[in-house]
């Protein structure tokens, strides 16, 4: 196992401790793949299934007004009527964990193993997302995961958190007690441990399941109250006046949402759920997707870029043994971007593996 | 910036200036006060020398663009100048070796490479006047503490080694390169010792060129390679030809003419790989 980067915070951002609410958005994107879609201006309600083969739910009730094209994919565009209602739900006891999750794309394989993994880990250090997510809905997560411990008929559930997390684990060991085999296994703060390809290094995900947060939400969702994730926390950070976690609807456009909550702010540049590297994108060029979880805004992104100076440093961080200056072993890459942030050129070497 | 890494404090290039400071005022005092005869020339010779030549590397710099690039090249050159140089060899012959090397972009280590054209042709003696004209013993500790025959500001060995340890704090500093060279000399030259029973072996572990040519001049980012592996390679063949160059040869210009074959080793294989890369590219072409 190679030793891993602990990555020193360069600035230390303080997130507001309330969950904002933009849940009303004019517009939303839903984005599909279908080339041959013929768009008829329906009325949809919210959960209503709109593309079946890709799974495509209304987060809103309203009108599937026209099809558009941002950054060369295709969206939906429905306009928000706001009238949807919301219907709680027991749970649906004749419905076991793998057809609900079939329903939401999530497949579940059959594995070896007794352990159920929950990815509580998350690598970016301004991402309050999880944290968050850990606090406002601790019973809910662990509901859903001793469920689908019974449903697939496991021994344990084990809650891999970081050791740097606190808050997390305090949240989770006050109400463990009442969870006779779920447990928290503390993991270090290196990056990027929360990668799949890494944390195989760690524990054995072969032969046992993991999921993460969004999963795990996604999956409440539709095994206790019967429907689709329609929205999510994001946490909107960086170099903005008030940084904040925002519930937010899937599909609704970021520039709606900074329009909303920084009206007087030059909001340019953003990286979306990255914090390294320079693959920035543009504030209209953004869409949340069920797999946003921040949005770092960076306004000193100059072009700084310099000749390589041969430190290596790329080469020595790479987490998968990767030669991104001289493009060797790159097809390993897992664009974790680490290079891009050592490199003292400025250089941009994820790119090329990204 | 938050999307990259800031390296805490100064960074390494400032580092470097501020331990060539330290030896700036060593060696004015080694090779200026000490030997100060009432001329005042001779006095401060050794600031005269390398401020005169930081500033053309400085025009050198704002005429070429560059960020601190030449004035560190000239800074670490004239460091290792005989105490008895002429200015009027050194500074001409410097200004043209780095116009020359701004125009040819020589891809070989400008700083070994003057070096080791200067003291091969030139064949000069490291002593000073007060050395050259008396017979010296230097002690181990005087030889430690930097009272010893050498560079005109490079004979301190303890704020060498002192500036190592600080630059060992640096994240770009390849710190193991310096220790693998040092310790592959050590053990071949206390093996040589031992087997041709030789008694002098401190004196000659205790070479201040050596130091200052594992320190500043062997990790350099842009002339040593990148990978980890190549580097303990590169700090190994490096020990092998300091010792064998400073034993077998002159042990003042020895460790110049080593580091600069090792070098020159590096460039060659560089300029190979990118021709068998190149000859790679075309056969994809043809194919
Ligand atoms: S080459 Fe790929 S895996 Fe390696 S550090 Fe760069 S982005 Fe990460
Ligand atoms: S980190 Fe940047 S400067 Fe250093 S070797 Fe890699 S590409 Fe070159």
């Amino acid at each position: 196992m190679k030793k891993l980067f602990k990555i020193p915070k360069n600035i230390n951002i303080q997130v507001s401790s309330h969950i904002a609410e933009f849940l009303s958005p004019k517009k939303i994107f839903l984005p599909f793949n279908n080339q041959n879609l013929i768009l008829q201006s329906r009325i949809v309600k919210k959960g209503d299934l709109i593309i079946e083969s890709e799974f495509l739910y209304a987060p809103v009730s309203g009108k599937i007004t026209n099809v558009t094209t941002i950054n060369n994919k295709n969206y939906l565009v429905i306009e928000n009527d706001f009238k949807e209602s919301k219907k709680r739900r027991k749970k649906d006891n004749d419905k076991t964990i793998v057809d609900c999750a079939k329903k939401i794309n999530i497949k579940i394989t059959h594995k070896k193993g007794n352990i159920l993994y929950y990815n509580g880990l998350f690598d970016n250090p301004y991402d309050a997302t999880n944290t968050f997510y850990h606090l406002n809905f601790t019973t809910e997560i662990l509901d859903c995961l001793d469920a689908i411990r019974l449903d697939l008929k496991l021994i344990s559930v084990i809650l891999l958190l970081k050791d740097s997390d606190s808050e997390s684990i305090i949240a989770f060991n006050k109400v463990l007690g009442t969870y006779p085999f779920i447990s928290i296994k503390i993991m270090p703060n290196v990056y990027p441990i929360a990668n799949k390809e890494i944390l195989k290094d760690y524990i054995d995900l072969e032969n046992n399941y993991l999921f993460n947060t969004i999963e795990i939400i996604e999956l409440y969702e539709i095994m206790f109250n019967q429907r689709p994730l329609s929205e999510r926390l994001i946490t909107v950070t960086g170099n903005i006046q008030k940084p904040q976690v925002i519930k937010v609807k899937i599909g609704c456009s970021l520039e709606e949402i900074i329009s909303e909550y920084y009206p007087n702010e030059k909001i340019e540049n953003v990286l979306e759920n990255h914090f390294l590297g320079f693959n920035t994108k543009k504030v209209q060029e953004v869409i949340i997707n069920k797999d946003t979880s921040c949005i770092l805004v960076i306004n000193n992104n100059k072009n700084q870029t310099k000749p390589c100076i041969s430190c290596g440093k790329c080469v020595e961080v790479c987490p998968k043994n990767c030669n991104p200056i001289l493009n060797e072993n790159m097809e390993n890459c897992i664009s974790c971007y680490l290079c891009d942030f050592i490199c003292p050129s400025y250089i941009n070497l994820g790119k090329k593996g990204g | 910036m938050i999307n990259h890494y800031e390296e805490p404090k100064l960074n390494l290039i400032n580092s470097i200036y501020i331990s060539l400071f330290c030896l700036i005022l060593f060696g004015f005092y080694k090779n200026g006060i000490k030997i100060y005869n009432g001329n005042y020339f001779l006095l401060f010779k050794p600031l005269i020398l390398t401020i005169s030549s930081f500033l053309m590397g400085y025009v050198l710099d704002k005429l070429f663009k560059q960020k601190k690039k030449y004035s560190l090249y000239a800074l670490l050159i004239s460091v290792c100048m005989p105490p008895q140089i002429s200015f009027v060899i050194f500074l001409p012959s410097l200004l043209i070796w780095l116009i020359l090397n701004h125009y040819l972009s020589l891809k070989i280590n400008p700083i070994i490479c003057y070096l080791f054209l200067f003291l091969i042709f030139l064949k000069p003696s490291f002593f000073n006047s007060l050395e050259a004209n008396s017979v010296h013993f230097y002690g181990i500790i005087d030889t430690f503490l930097g009272f010893n025959v050498g560079g005109i500001c490079i004979t301190s060995i303890i704020i060498m080694i002192l500036s190592y340890f600080y630059f060992s704090t640096k994240f770009y500093y390849k710190k193991e390169i310096p220790v693998i060279a040092y310790f592959t000399y050590l053990i071949s030259s206390c093996l040589f010792d031992i087997l041709t029973s030789n008694s002098n072996l401190l004196i000659n572990l205790l070479n201040s060129h050596i130091f200052f040519l594992l320190i500043y001049i062997l990790p350099l980012n842009q002339y040593s390679p990148i990978k980890k592996k190549n580097q303990y390679l590169y700090a190994l063949i490096s020990g092998l030809l300091i010792f064998v160059c400073t034993r077998f040869y002159n042990p003042l210009i020895g460790p110049f003419i080593a580091v600069f074959l090792i070098n020159l080793f590096i460039t060659i294989n560089k300029f190979c790989r990118k021709k068998r890369n190149d000859f790679s590219f075309f056969k994809k072409l043809l194919k």
